[in-house]
Parts: structure tokens; C-alpha cells; sequence
């Protein structure tokens, strides 16, 4: 019950489906959460779920695609909650299912913006606080089975995410020697909101989860825990030799 | 179920016997078929939604110098661990493996106690890992909140598999420095 006792955590995204469930699970294990998103309604919605552990979350109301923004969010939580031991970069949108031949510049600009610019941002402000506090810390991104696998459906999104593992595996080796230890969540499909809005842009339809689930070999989609329990490890002290690689937690899908 | 056993002989691949190779083979490799197969068996008779957690190596992704037969013994864990997690995911059996890097035990000839005066130029992390944090990820991927993870290799290396080129990046700006 106590695997971060004492240690302050940034989720950013942290009132989305996967992004909730590693809230609720830092919380429940002993650690402050700082929640980073754009959306106040959720964010009360969510404080309010979690009573017993509201005292240890509090939430920021930041657009982690604004420098400033990220730089002014991540001194607050210093300031509120203490230094941050962890970070979770968990935001990120599917952005279009537009193939690459129709998709925009703007499309691929927003994508890459919220997955691969907001993820530089957090992790360049809380990096910059761990060094100069000479502090361990825990960085988990959450990139996506998209980032190791190709398929048609979100072209743009799976770039952003392969981009995220790499920016996990060169700060891996980057912040080793400081103790700062980068690693990657690959989550499968997910039974989350994220999932139904690619689902309601994909020319797929209805059918756009049954057909994905199909390719899973445990055949259903993950639940946002198991997500997050995996979050959970990496975060951990328990982790404390797991740098610059990567969890796939998606029943099988690229075991195949 | 861990399939933890495993056997480590150095031997220059053109004087490695046959002997030795299916020594290596046989324990590693042969032993963890075996062994899994009869686990999941019983898994499956007894209708109990099982966790095999077999213990392959970074070795299974990069080669060592005088160790063919780990090398591929290992190798051969990892797509092992992905074949039969696909075959098993109908009986709600997971299986994974970890990929652990240098760890301070006797079969890397040093003792656990010693991890942290070891300094380490190719590893990120600048030391060996400790048997615990093996035995970390292994509790893990056996908890029973991870039962979506199947067909992983978890790799516990602190950063080694991330330096292939950084020797040869050394060596090119030694180079270039007047």
C-alpha cells in the first residue's frame, strides 16, 4: 500500500480514462499527485470520486503545449507539494485518422504538439528541477503499442508515439549518471475515452474496437488499472535498475 | 511458474563442441520448454489462470563474446515466451519474461553485496543490477493486477542495451581532438 510513500508525482492528462487510474493507484500507494490537464469540470469530477485521497491530490489547470505555462505549473507544484520525485507524461490526443496524404499540416502540428512537444515540456521542467536539487527521480511516458507497430488507422499518432520512445531510451542514457530513470508504458487498446474518439473517427465505425480487440490474443481491451499498475512499477523504487526501455501491457498484441 | 535455471559457459564459437552446445541448449532453452509445458498443463486441467515468468537475458537481443549457446539459448526463451503466450492467452495464461542485464550474483562471478562499489563505464546506471530488483520485476509481472501484460520481455539492464554506439562515438571524437 505504500510503494511511493512520500514522493510527489505530476500525471499530466491526469482526468483522462488512463490518466484517472494512475491518479487513484499514486494516491492509494502514499504519493502526492499533482494532476496537469485542461479539462476543470473532470478534474472536480474526479477530486470528488477520490475522497478519501483528496488531501493528497491537487489539480493544475495547465495546457502542456505553452512553455511558459509548463515552466510556471511545475514551480507551483514544488512550491505546494515539495520537490517532484515522479513524472508521468500520460496527455496526449489520437489527433486525426486522416491518412498522410490528406492529413493537414495543422493536423500534424496539433498531434505532434499535445504528444511529442508537451511530453519535451514537462520532461524539460521537472528534469531541469531534479538536477538542480540533486535528486533522483522517475519519469514514465506513456508512448502506445502504435509506437512499435505500424497500421492505417491514426497515421500521425503512431509517429508521435514512436517519438516518445525514443525520447525515453536517449534520456535514459542522458540522465542515468544523475539517477533519473526514463521509461515507457506501451498500453494496447484501452477501455477508455481515448479509444472511443478514435473509434468515432475511424472509417471503421462501430466496429472500429471489435475488429482491434479481434487482434489481441487475450481478447478484450485492457482496463485503464492494469495500465496503470504497470505506471506504478516503473515508478517505484522497486524499478530501480529499469531505464530506457519499454512495458508493452496490450494482451499480447505485438507478441505476434 | 519461473523459469529461473539457467547455465553460463564461455567457449570461442569455433571451439565450441557439441557437447557443450546442447549442454547449454538443454538447460536453458530445452529445460524451460519442459518445464513450462508441464506447468501450463496442470494450469489448464485445474482450470487456474496461471503466470509463467521465464528469466531470459539482454543476451537475448545482443551476442556476447565466446557464449553462442547462451546467446541463442536466450534468444530462443524470448520467442518461446512470445509463442506460448499466444497459444495460452485462451486459458487466461500469461507469459513474460525479464531480460536482466549484469547482475551481481555467482554466476556472473560477483557477490550480491558488492553492487554498489562497482563502477560500470557501459552501463548508464554505472552498476551491475541486484538480484532483488530482478526478483522486483518478477513479483510484478506476477501481481495479480497484470494480467493484461502477456508476451513481454521486460528488459532490467539499468541502460545497458541503449549504448551500442557510444564505444565507437567515444573513439571518433578521441579522433578528432588534436
Amino acid at each position: 500500500m505504500n510503494r511511493l510513500d512520500g514522493k510527489v508525482a505530476i500525471v499530466t492528462g491526469g482526468t483522462g480514462g488512463i490518466g484517472q487510474a494512475i491518479t487513484e493507484l499514486f494516491a492509494q500507494e502514499g504519493a502526492k499527485v499533482a494532476i496537469f490537464d485542461i479539462t476543470k469540470k473532470e478534474a472536480a469530477q474526479l477530486l470528488d470520486r477520490l475522497g478519501a485521497a483528496k488531501g493528497k491530490l491537487k489539480f493544475y489547470e495547465v495546457d502542456i503545449t505553452s512553455s511558459s505555462a509548463v515552466e510556471c505549473a511545475v514551480r507551483e507544484v514544488s512550491d505546494d507539494l515539495g520537490p517532484v520525485d515522479i513524472l508521468v507524461n500520460n496527455a496526449a490526443i489520437p489527433g486525426t485518422s486522416r491518412l498522410t496524404h490528406e492529413a493537414s499540416a495543422d493536423d500534424f502540428d496539433r498531434v505532434f504538439a499535445v504528444n511529442v512537444k508537451g511530453t519535451f515540456l514537462c520532461t524539460k521542467y521537472v528534469v531541469a528541477g531534479m538536477l538542480a536539487e540533486r535528486r533522483k527521480g522517475s519519469i514514465v511516458n506513456i508512448s502506445s503499442t502504435y509506437g512499435m507497430v505500424g497500421n492505417s488507422d491514426l497515421p500521425l499518432y503512431h509517429a508521435t508515439k514512436a517519438a516518445v520512445i525514443m525520447m525515453t531510451k536517449s534520456d535514459g542514457v542522458t540522465y542515468a549518471e544523475q539517477g533519473i530513470r526514463f521509461n515507457a508504458v506501451l498500453p494496447g487498446s484501452t477501455r477508455a475515452p481515448m479509444a472511443l474518439a478514435a473509434a468515432s473517427i475511424s472509417a471503421e465505425g462501430a466496429d472500429y474496437i471489435k475488429n482491434l480487440v479481434a487482434r489481441h490474443p487475450i481478447q478484450r481491451q485492457a482496463e485503464p488499472m492494469e495500465i496503470a499498475y504497470g505506471v506504478l512499477f516503473l515508478a517505484s523504487d522497486e524499478a530501480s535498475y529499469i531505464t530506457g526501455t519499454q512495458l508493452a501491457i496490450d494482451g499480447g498484441y505485438t507478441a505476434q | 511458474m519461473v523459469n529461473n535455471a539457467g547455465s553460463l559457459d564461455f567457449q570461442s564459437f569455433l571451439e565450441l563442441e557439441l557437447r557443450q552446445w546442447r549442454h547449454t541448449i538443454d538447460c536453458n532453452l530445452t529445460g524451460t520448454f519442459l518445464a513450462a509445458q508441464a506447468a501450463a498443463r496442470r494450469m489448464i486441467a485445474d482450470s487456474i489462470a496461471g503466470r509463467i515468468v521465464n528469466v531470459s537475458s539482454v543476451h537475448e537481443m545482443v551476442p556476447l563474446m565466446d557464449a553462442a549457446a547462451y546467446c541463442c539459448s536466450k534468444a530462443g526463451i524470448g520467442m518461446l515466451t512470445k509463442c506460448m503466450a499466444l497459444e495460452l492467452a485462451p486459458y487466461g495464461i500469461t507469459v513474460t519474461a525479464i531480460a536482466p542485464g549484469e547482475t551481481a550474483t555467482a554466476m556472473s562471478g560477483s557477490p550480491d553485496e558488492s553492487v554498489t562499489g562497482k563502477e560500470r563505464q557501459w552501463i548508464p546506471v554505472g552498476r551491475p543490477g541486484k538480484s532483488r530488483e530482478m526478483a522486483l520485476t518478477v513479483a510484478h509481472l506476477v501481481d495479480p493486477e497484470t494480467a493484461y501484460t502477456t508476451g513481454t520481455t521486460i528488459v532490467v539492464d539499468g541502460g545497458l542495451l541503449l549504448m551500442a554506439a557510444i564505444p565507437n562515438q567515444k573513439v571518433r571524437i578521441a579522433a578528432s581532438q588534436p
